[in-house]
Protein backbone atom coordinates (compact mmCIF):
# COMPACT_ATOMS: atom_id res chain seq x y z
CA UNK A 1 0.00 0.00 0.00
CA UNK A 2 1.24 3.48 -0.40
CA UNK A 3 -0.48 5.29 2.21
CA UNK A 4 -0.54 9.10 2.38
CA UNK A 5 -3.63 9.75 4.31
CA UNK A 6 -0.82 10.65 6.75
CA UNK A 7 -2.99 13.54 8.19
CA UNK A 8 -5.69 10.85 9.69
CA UNK A 9 -3.15 8.79 10.97
CA UNK A 10 0.49 8.24 11.00
CA UNK A 11 0.74 4.49 9.69
CA UNK A 12 4.53 3.93 9.82
CA UNK A 13 5.76 4.37 13.10
CA UNK A 14 9.29 4.35 14.52
CA UNK A 15 10.25 1.10 15.88
CA UNK A 16 10.93 2.00 19.15
CA UNK A 17 6.75 2.94 19.26
CA UNK A 18 5.97 -0.33 18.46
CA UNK A 19 8.51 -1.94 20.91
CA UNK A 20 7.33 -0.14 23.64
CA UNK A 21 3.64 -0.04 23.07
CA UNK A 22 4.06 -3.87 23.13
CA UNK A 23 6.76 -4.16 26.22
CA UNK A 24 4.65 -1.53 28.67
CA UNK A 25 1.64 -3.86 27.68
CA UNK A 26 3.94 -6.88 28.88
CA UNK A 27 5.60 -5.68 32.08
CA UNK A 28 2.98 -2.53 33.15
CA UNK A 29 -0.41 -1.77 34.81
CA UNK A 30 -1.45 1.20 35.83
CA UNK A 31 0.08 4.49 37.34
CA UNK A 32 -0.97 4.71 41.03
CA UNK A 33 -3.20 1.64 41.65
CA UNK A 34 -0.13 0.42 43.62
CA UNK A 35 3.29 0.04 45.26
CA UNK A 36 3.94 -3.06 43.28
CA UNK A 37 6.29 -2.67 40.46
CA UNK A 38 4.70 -3.26 37.61
CA UNK A 39 2.36 0.14 38.53
CA UNK A 40 5.31 1.56 39.39
CA UNK A 41 7.09 0.83 35.87
CA UNK A 42 3.55 2.33 34.69
CA UNK A 43 4.01 5.37 36.67
CA UNK A 44 7.25 5.77 34.81
CA UNK A 45 6.35 5.51 31.77
CA UNK A 46 3.75 8.24 31.90
CA UNK A 47 6.10 10.47 33.67
CA UNK A 48 9.17 9.87 31.14
CA UNK A 49 6.29 10.65 29.08
CA UNK A 50 5.22 13.99 30.40
CA UNK A 51 8.37 15.25 30.46
CA UNK A 52 9.26 14.23 26.87
CA UNK A 53 6.06 16.26 25.61
CA UNK A 54 6.78 19.44 28.28
CA UNK A 55 10.45 19.50 26.77
CA UNK A 56 9.06 19.56 22.81
CA UNK A 57 6.90 21.99 23.40
CA UNK A 58 7.74 24.23 26.22
CA UNK A 59 5.47 23.77 28.44
CA UNK A 60 7.23 24.48 31.69
CA UNK A 61 5.79 22.08 34.02
CA UNK A 62 4.89 18.27 32.72
CA UNK A 63 1.90 18.13 35.18
CA UNK A 64 0.97 20.90 32.83
CA UNK A 65 0.83 18.08 30.05
CA UNK A 66 -2.74 16.05 30.70
CA UNK A 67 -3.34 12.73 28.36
CA UNK A 68 -6.53 12.22 26.67
CA UNK A 69 -8.22 9.60 25.06
CA UNK A 70 -7.01 11.88 21.73
CA UNK A 71 -7.45 15.60 20.17
CA UNK A 72 -11.42 15.33 19.79
CA UNK A 73 -11.34 14.35 23.70
CA UNK A 74 -8.49 17.46 24.61
CA UNK A 75 -10.52 20.11 22.32
CA UNK A 76 -13.55 19.31 24.38
CA UNK A 77 -11.84 19.82 27.91
CA UNK A 78 -10.17 23.11 26.38
CA UNK A 79 -13.75 24.43 24.83
CA UNK A 80 -16.20 23.14 27.70
CA UNK A 81 -13.45 24.83 30.54
CA UNK A 82 -13.44 28.24 29.03
CA UNK A 83 -16.79 29.21 27.05
CA UNK A 84 -20.29 29.14 28.75
CA UNK A 85 -23.52 28.49 27.10
CA UNK A 86 -24.20 31.75 25.20
CA UNK A 87 -20.71 33.59 24.92
CA UNK A 88 -18.86 34.36 22.23
CA UNK A 89 -16.19 32.67 20.85
CA UNK A 90 -13.84 33.47 18.01
CA UNK A 91 -13.02 30.73 15.11
CA UNK A 92 -10.94 30.83 11.93
CA UNK A 93 -13.15 29.66 9.13
CA UNK A 94 -10.57 26.43 9.03
CA UNK A 95 -12.09 24.90 12.16
CA UNK A 96 -12.55 20.95 12.87
CA UNK A 97 -16.03 19.41 13.70
CA UNK A 98 -14.07 18.60 16.80
CA UNK A 99 -14.34 22.41 17.56
CA UNK A 100 -17.27 23.65 15.44
CA UNK A 101 -19.60 21.07 16.62
CA UNK A 102 -18.57 21.21 20.73
CA UNK A 103 -19.05 25.03 20.47
CA UNK A 104 -22.64 24.44 18.72
CA UNK A 105 -22.87 21.60 21.44
CA UNK A 106 -22.26 24.42 24.29
CA UNK A 107 -24.64 26.92 22.61
CA UNK A 108 -21.64 29.06 22.18
CA UNK A 109 -22.04 32.42 19.63
CA UNK A 110 -19.66 31.55 17.55
CA UNK A 111 -17.56 34.14 14.93
CA UNK A 112 -16.08 33.09 12.40
CA UNK A 113 -12.65 34.56 10.65
CA UNK A 114 -13.08 34.17 7.35
CA UNK A 115 -9.76 35.13 4.86
CA UNK A 116 -9.33 32.99 1.96
CA UNK A 117 -7.00 29.75 1.67
CA UNK A 118 -3.23 30.95 1.99
CA UNK A 119 -3.45 34.41 2.73
CA UNK A 120 -2.49 34.96 5.95
CA UNK A 121 -2.20 38.36 6.17
CA UNK A 122 -6.26 38.38 5.58
CA UNK A 123 -6.72 35.95 8.12
CA UNK A 124 -4.91 38.06 10.73
CA UNK A 125 -7.13 40.74 9.57
CA UNK A 126 -10.08 38.89 10.43
CA UNK A 127 -9.16 37.66 13.38
CA UNK A 128 -8.47 41.22 14.40
CA UNK A 129 -11.85 42.45 13.76
CA UNK A 130 -13.54 39.74 15.40
CA UNK A 131 -11.50 39.87 18.56
CA UNK A 132 -13.09 42.66 20.15
CA UNK A 133 -13.96 43.35 24.30
CA UNK A 134 -16.92 40.47 25.52
CA UNK A 135 -15.03 37.58 23.30
CA UNK A 136 -15.06 34.61 25.63
CA UNK A 137 -12.50 32.40 23.87
CA UNK A 138 -10.02 32.28 20.47
CA UNK A 139 -9.83 28.88 18.67
CA UNK A 140 -7.30 28.52 15.91
CA UNK A 141 -5.93 25.21 14.36
CA UNK A 142 -2.59 26.03 13.50
CA UNK A 143 -2.59 23.62 10.39
CA UNK A 144 -5.72 23.22 8.03
CA UNK A 145 -6.51 19.42 8.15
CA UNK A 146 -8.11 19.60 4.59
CA UNK A 147 -5.64 22.41 3.07
CA UNK A 148 -2.57 21.86 4.73
CA UNK A 149 -2.23 26.11 4.89
CA UNK A 150 -0.49 26.84 8.23
CA UNK A 151 -2.55 29.94 9.86
CA UNK A 152 -0.36 32.60 11.54
CA UNK A 153 -0.89 31.26 14.79
CA UNK A 154 2.52 33.40 16.27
CA UNK A 155 0.56 36.52 15.51
CA UNK A 156 -3.41 35.10 16.44
CA UNK A 157 -1.64 34.38 19.44
CA UNK A 158 0.06 37.72 19.78
CA UNK A 159 -3.63 39.56 19.58
CA UNK A 160 -5.53 37.18 21.82
CA UNK A 161 -2.33 38.34 24.41
CA UNK A 162 -2.94 42.11 23.89
CA UNK A 163 -6.47 41.57 24.24
CA UNK A 164 -6.33 39.03 26.99
CA UNK A 165 -8.87 36.53 25.29
CA UNK A 166 -7.51 33.04 26.12
CA UNK A 167 -6.25 31.38 23.22
CA UNK A 168 -7.42 27.20 22.15
CA UNK A 169 -4.79 25.80 19.50
CA UNK A 170 -5.75 22.91 17.56
CA UNK A 171 -2.58 21.39 17.19
CA UNK A 172 -3.65 18.68 15.25
CA UNK A 173 -1.84 18.85 12.16
CA UNK A 174 0.92 20.76 13.49
CA UNK A 175 2.12 19.01 16.35
CA UNK A 176 5.48 17.36 15.85
CA UNK A 177 6.08 19.00 12.12
CA UNK A 178 5.70 22.09 13.60
CA UNK A 179 8.33 23.69 16.28
CA UNK A 180 5.67 24.99 18.19
CA UNK A 181 6.33 26.87 21.88
CA UNK A 182 3.53 26.74 23.84
CA UNK A 183 5.03 28.94 26.79
CA UNK A 184 5.98 31.87 24.59
CA UNK A 185 2.56 31.95 23.09
CA UNK A 186 0.71 32.19 26.08
CA UNK A 187 -2.45 30.22 24.76
CA UNK A 188 -4.38 29.01 27.52
CA UNK A 189 -4.30 25.60 25.77
CA UNK A 190 -3.22 23.62 22.87
CA UNK A 191 -4.73 20.22 21.95
CA UNK A 192 -3.13 17.55 19.59
CA UNK A 193 -3.21 13.94 18.83
CA UNK A 194 -1.04 11.28 19.61
CA UNK A 195 -1.29 9.22 16.57
CA UNK A 196 -0.23 11.88 14.16
CA UNK A 197 2.64 14.09 13.83
CA UNK A 198 3.88 12.74 17.27
CA UNK A 199 3.93 8.97 16.02
CA UNK A 200 2.34 7.25 18.61
CA UNK A 201 -0.46 4.37 18.47
CA UNK A 202 -4.11 6.10 18.59
CA UNK A 203 -5.62 6.58 21.83
CA UNK A 204 -3.62 9.16 23.64
CA UNK A 205 -4.45 12.22 22.90
CA UNK A 206 -2.43 15.61 24.59
CA UNK A 207 -3.93 18.99 26.23
CA UNK A 208 -1.43 21.37 27.41
CA UNK A 209 -2.57 23.34 30.02
CA UNK A 210 -1.45 27.16 30.73
CA UNK A 211 -1.60 28.06 34.70
CA UNK A 212 -3.52 31.26 33.94
CA UNK A 213 -6.78 29.30 33.30
CA UNK A 214 -8.80 26.69 36.03
CA UNK A 215 -9.63 23.89 33.53
CA UNK A 216 -12.59 21.57 34.33
CA UNK A 217 -13.09 17.47 33.77
CA UNK A 218 -15.03 16.07 31.44
CA UNK A 219 -15.58 13.18 33.32
CA UNK A 220 -15.00 12.15 36.55
CA UNK A 221 -14.16 9.06 38.63
CA UNK A 222 -10.61 7.92 40.53
CA UNK A 223 -7.01 9.83 40.29
CA UNK A 224 -4.84 7.08 42.11
CA UNK A 225 -4.70 9.55 44.67
CA UNK A 226 -6.44 12.05 47.49
CA UNK A 227 -9.53 9.35 47.64
CA UNK A 228 -11.69 10.64 49.98
CA UNK A 229 -13.13 14.18 48.41
CA UNK A 230 -15.91 13.52 46.49
CA UNK A 231 -15.17 16.44 44.27
CA UNK A 232 -12.36 15.74 41.78
CA UNK A 233 -8.92 17.08 43.09
CA UNK A 234 -8.36 20.82 41.18
CA UNK A 235 -4.87 20.17 40.50
CA UNK A 236 -3.16 19.22 37.03
CA UNK A 237 -2.88 16.46 35.88
CA UNK A 238 -5.28 14.89 38.31
CA UNK A 239 -7.98 17.11 37.97
CA UNK A 240 -8.62 16.48 34.26
CA UNK A 241 -7.51 12.30 34.53
CA UNK A 242 -10.23 10.38 35.87
CA UNK A 243 -9.78 6.50 35.21
CA UNK A 244 -7.71 4.46 34.06
CA UNK A 245 -5.01 5.76 31.12
CA UNK A 246 -3.77 3.92 28.12
CA UNK A 247 -0.36 3.40 29.65
CA UNK A 248 0.58 1.71 26.34
CA UNK A 249 -0.25 3.85 24.24
CA UNK A 250 1.30 7.12 25.99
CA UNK A 251 4.38 4.69 26.04
CA UNK A 252 4.48 4.28 22.78
CA UNK A 253 3.71 8.47 22.09
CA UNK A 254 6.66 9.11 24.66
CA UNK A 255 9.09 6.78 21.77
CA UNK A 256 7.23 9.09 18.91
CA UNK A 257 8.13 12.32 20.70
CA UNK A 258 11.66 11.52 20.81
CA UNK A 259 11.72 10.35 17.22
CA UNK A 260 10.77 13.99 16.77
CA UNK A 261 12.76 15.32 19.06
CA UNK A 262 15.90 13.48 17.44
CA UNK A 263 14.72 14.56 14.25
CA UNK A 264 14.31 17.98 14.86
CA UNK A 265 10.48 19.22 13.44
CA UNK A 266 12.35 21.55 10.69
CA UNK A 267 13.89 18.74 9.09
CA UNK A 268 10.80 16.55 9.49
CA UNK A 269 8.80 20.18 7.96
CA UNK A 270 11.10 20.38 5.29
CA UNK A 271 10.74 16.70 3.98
CA UNK A 272 7.03 16.82 4.34
CA UNK A 273 7.00 20.06 2.18
CA UNK A 274 9.05 18.83 -0.35
CA UNK A 275 6.81 15.93 -0.73
CA UNK A 276 3.80 18.02 -0.85
CA UNK A 277 5.51 20.32 -3.62
CA UNK A 278 6.22 17.82 -5.86
CA UNK A 279 2.53 16.03 -5.73
CA UNK A 280 0.99 19.75 -6.38
CA UNK A 281 3.07 19.76 -9.64
CA UNK A 282 2.80 15.97 -10.78
CA UNK A 283 -1.24 16.37 -9.93
CA UNK A 284 -1.09 20.28 -11.86
CA UNK A 285 0.13 18.07 -14.86
CA UNK A 286 -3.17 15.89 -15.40
CA UNK A 287 -5.71 17.35 -17.40
CA UNK A 288 -9.28 18.27 -14.99
CA UNK A 289 -6.87 18.44 -11.67
CA UNK A 290 -7.31 21.29 -9.62
CA UNK A 291 -4.97 21.70 -6.66
CA UNK A 292 -5.24 23.66 -3.59
CA UNK A 293 -1.40 24.33 -2.62
CA UNK A 294 -0.06 27.63 -1.75
CA UNK A 295 2.26 29.61 -3.93
CA UNK A 296 4.51 30.74 -0.83
CA UNK A 297 5.53 27.28 0.62
CA UNK A 298 6.16 29.27 4.28
CA UNK A 299 2.72 29.08 4.28
CA UNK A 300 1.73 25.15 2.99
CA UNK A 301 2.64 21.81 5.15
CA UNK A 302 2.75 18.26 3.89
CA UNK A 303 -0.93 17.96 2.87
CA UNK A 304 -2.37 18.27 -0.90
CA UNK A 305 -6.03 18.70 -1.66
CA UNK A 306 -7.25 18.33 -5.16
CA UNK A 307 -9.83 17.61 -7.37
CA UNK A 308 -11.08 16.74 -10.72
CA UNK A 309 -13.58 18.43 -12.89
CA UNK A 310 -14.60 14.78 -14.68
CA UNK A 311 -14.59 12.74 -11.35
CA UNK A 312 -16.37 13.27 -7.93
CA UNK A 313 -13.60 12.85 -4.69
CA UNK A 314 -15.13 9.41 -3.88
CA UNK A 315 -15.24 7.87 -6.84
CA UNK A 316 -10.70 9.13 -7.40
CA UNK A 317 -9.84 8.27 -4.30
CA UNK A 318 -12.10 4.50 -4.84
CA UNK A 319 -10.46 4.36 -7.72
CA UNK A 320 -6.91 5.07 -6.52
CA UNK A 321 -7.61 2.67 -3.44
CA UNK A 322 -8.27 -0.04 -5.65
CA UNK A 323 -4.47 0.92 -7.56
CA UNK A 324 -3.16 0.05 -4.18
CA UNK A 325 -2.95 4.05 -3.16
CA UNK A 326 -4.47 5.20 0.34
CA UNK A 327 -6.26 9.23 0.11
CA UNK A 328 -8.81 10.52 1.70
CA UNK A 329 -11.47 11.78 0.23
CA UNK A 330 -14.90 14.44 1.43
CA UNK A 331 -15.33 16.53 4.15
CA UNK A 332 -12.58 15.53 6.07
CA UNK A 333 -14.64 16.33 9.10
CA UNK A 334 -14.06 19.86 8.60
CA UNK A 335 -17.26 21.34 6.22
CA UNK A 336 -16.55 24.92 7.76
CA UNK A 337 -12.66 24.56 5.59
CA UNK A 338 -14.16 24.17 2.73
CA UNK A 339 -17.04 26.53 3.18
CA UNK A 340 -14.70 29.03 3.55
CA UNK A 341 -12.04 27.72 0.57
CA UNK A 342 -15.65 27.35 -1.82
CA UNK A 343 -15.25 23.42 -2.18
CA UNK A 344 -17.97 22.64 -0.33
CA UNK A 345 -20.30 21.18 -3.13
CA UNK A 346 -17.60 18.76 -4.22
CA UNK A 347 -14.98 18.10 -1.27
CA UNK A 348 -11.84 16.87 -2.13
CA UNK A 349 -8.95 14.48 -2.07
CA UNK A 350 -6.14 14.54 -0.03
CA UNK A 351 -2.60 13.70 0.30
CA UNK A 352 -0.62 13.41 3.04
CA UNK A 353 2.48 12.77 3.77
CA UNK A 354 4.78 11.53 6.93
CA UNK A 355 8.64 11.28 7.70
CA UNK A 356 8.34 8.08 6.52
CA UNK A 357 7.27 9.01 3.02
CA UNK A 358 9.39 8.91 -0.17
CA UNK A 359 9.23 10.31 -3.57
CA UNK A 360 8.48 7.08 -4.92
CA UNK A 361 5.33 6.89 -2.99
CA UNK A 362 4.27 10.45 -4.67
CA UNK A 363 4.81 8.99 -8.24
CA UNK A 364 2.80 6.35 -7.61
CA UNK A 365 0.02 8.21 -5.97
CA UNK A 366 -0.17 10.69 -9.33
CA UNK A 367 0.15 7.73 -11.86
CA UNK A 368 -2.78 6.28 -9.82
CA UNK A 369 -4.55 9.47 -9.80
CA UNK A 370 -3.77 9.55 -13.65
CA UNK A 371 -5.12 6.31 -14.23
CA UNK A 372 -8.07 6.43 -11.83
CA UNK A 373 -9.24 9.59 -13.65
CA UNK A 374 -9.04 7.86 -17.40
CA UNK A 375 -11.14 4.83 -15.98
CA UNK A 376 -13.70 7.27 -14.26
CA UNK A 377 -14.24 9.64 -17.37
CA UNK A 378 -15.03 7.31 -19.49
CA UNK B 1 7.36 0.81 54.11
CA UNK B 2 5.60 0.21 56.82
CA UNK B 3 6.95 -1.44 60.56
CA UNK B 4 10.20 -1.38 61.25
CA UNK B 5 13.30 -0.99 59.08
CA UNK B 6 17.07 -0.46 60.18
CA UNK B 7 17.04 2.92 59.53
CA UNK B 8 15.31 5.92 60.01
CA UNK B 9 13.95 8.03 56.57
CA UNK B 10 12.32 10.86 55.58
CA UNK B 11 8.64 10.83 53.63
CA UNK B 12 7.95 13.98 51.54
CA UNK B 13 4.68 13.97 50.52
CA UNK B 14 3.43 14.84 46.93
CA UNK B 15 -0.26 16.29 46.51
CA UNK B 16 -0.49 14.16 43.47
CA UNK B 17 1.80 10.76 42.01
CA UNK B 18 2.95 13.40 39.41
CA UNK B 19 4.09 15.96 41.69
CA UNK B 20 5.61 13.18 44.33
CA UNK B 21 7.43 11.86 40.62
CA UNK B 22 8.90 15.65 39.68
CA UNK B 23 9.78 15.91 43.60
CA UNK B 24 11.84 12.10 42.86
CA UNK B 25 13.13 13.75 40.13
CA UNK B 26 14.48 16.90 41.00
CA UNK B 27 16.12 15.24 43.76
CA UNK B 28 17.90 12.59 41.54
CA UNK B 29 19.17 14.93 39.42
CA UNK B 30 20.51 16.94 42.23
CA UNK B 31 22.47 13.56 43.13
CA UNK B 32 20.07 12.76 45.87
CA UNK B 33 18.55 8.90 46.20
CA UNK B 34 14.85 9.49 46.30
CA UNK B 35 11.75 6.97 44.90
CA UNK B 36 8.30 7.41 44.82
CA UNK B 37 5.97 4.92 46.72
CA UNK B 38 2.40 5.24 48.06
CA UNK B 39 1.90 7.09 51.18
CA UNK B 40 1.26 4.64 54.41
CA UNK B 41 -1.92 4.72 55.48
CA UNK B 42 -2.06 5.97 58.47
CA UNK B 43 -0.67 9.26 57.25
CA UNK B 44 -2.84 10.06 54.46
CA UNK B 45 -5.38 11.86 55.65
CA UNK B 46 -7.34 12.74 52.47
CA UNK B 47 -6.91 8.78 51.26
CA UNK B 48 -4.48 7.19 49.43
CA UNK B 49 -1.17 9.66 48.57
CA UNK B 50 2.14 9.42 47.28
CA UNK B 51 5.40 10.33 48.83
CA UNK B 52 9.09 10.02 48.13
CA UNK B 53 11.79 7.89 50.33
CA UNK B 54 14.86 9.81 50.90
CA UNK B 55 17.25 8.99 53.85
CA UNK B 56 17.26 10.93 56.46
CA UNK B 57 21.24 12.91 56.10
CA UNK B 58 19.37 13.60 52.85
CA UNK B 59 16.62 15.61 53.93
CA UNK B 60 18.02 19.06 54.86
CA UNK B 61 19.63 18.89 51.16
CA UNK B 62 16.31 17.66 49.70
CA UNK B 63 14.25 20.77 51.07
CA UNK B 64 17.37 23.17 49.37
CA UNK B 65 16.86 21.72 46.44
CA UNK B 66 13.31 21.70 46.49
CA UNK B 67 12.88 25.27 47.09
CA UNK B 68 15.84 26.15 44.84
CA UNK B 69 13.35 24.73 42.27
CA UNK B 70 10.37 26.82 43.22
CA UNK B 71 8.45 23.23 44.53
CA UNK B 72 6.77 23.35 47.66
CA UNK B 73 6.08 19.63 49.42
CA UNK B 74 2.58 19.09 50.41
CA UNK B 75 4.04 17.54 54.18
CA UNK B 76 7.09 15.77 55.59
CA UNK B 77 7.45 12.97 57.62
CA UNK B 78 10.15 11.61 60.21
CA UNK B 79 10.12 7.96 59.66
CA UNK B 80 11.94 6.18 62.52
CA UNK B 81 13.51 2.56 62.36
CA UNK B 82 10.71 1.38 65.50
CA UNK B 83 7.97 2.24 62.67
CA UNK B 84 6.86 5.47 64.57
CA UNK B 85 6.39 8.50 62.52
CA UNK B 86 6.62 12.33 63.17
CA UNK B 87 5.58 15.14 60.73
CA UNK B 88 7.97 17.77 59.69
CA UNK B 89 6.58 21.18 59.98
CA UNK B 90 7.93 22.66 56.49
Amino acid sequence: MIYLDNAATTFKKPEAVYRAAAQTMRSCTTPGRGGYKAAIRAAEAVYSCRETIAKLFNVGAPERVIFTPGATYALNTALRSLVRPGERVVISGYEHNAVVRTLHALGAETAVASAPLFEPDLMLEAFGKQLEKGVAAAVCTHVSNVFGYVLPIDDIARLCRERDIPLVIDAAQSAGSFDMDFSSLGAASAAMPGHKGLYGPQGVGVLLCSDRYRFAPLVFGGTGGNSMPREMPDFLPDALEAGTQNVPAIAGLREGARFVSSLGSKRILAHERKLAALADKLLREIPGVETFYPKDPETGSGIVSFRASSCGCEELASAMAERGVAVRAGLHCAPLAHETAGTLDTGTVRASVSAFSSEKDIFSMAFAARAALKECSK
Amino acid sequence: MEGKTDVSYYLIVGKSLTQAQKIARTLERAGIPASVSRLPRKLAGEGCGFCVKIRESAFAEAMRVLGGSGMTPDRAFFMTADGGSREVPL
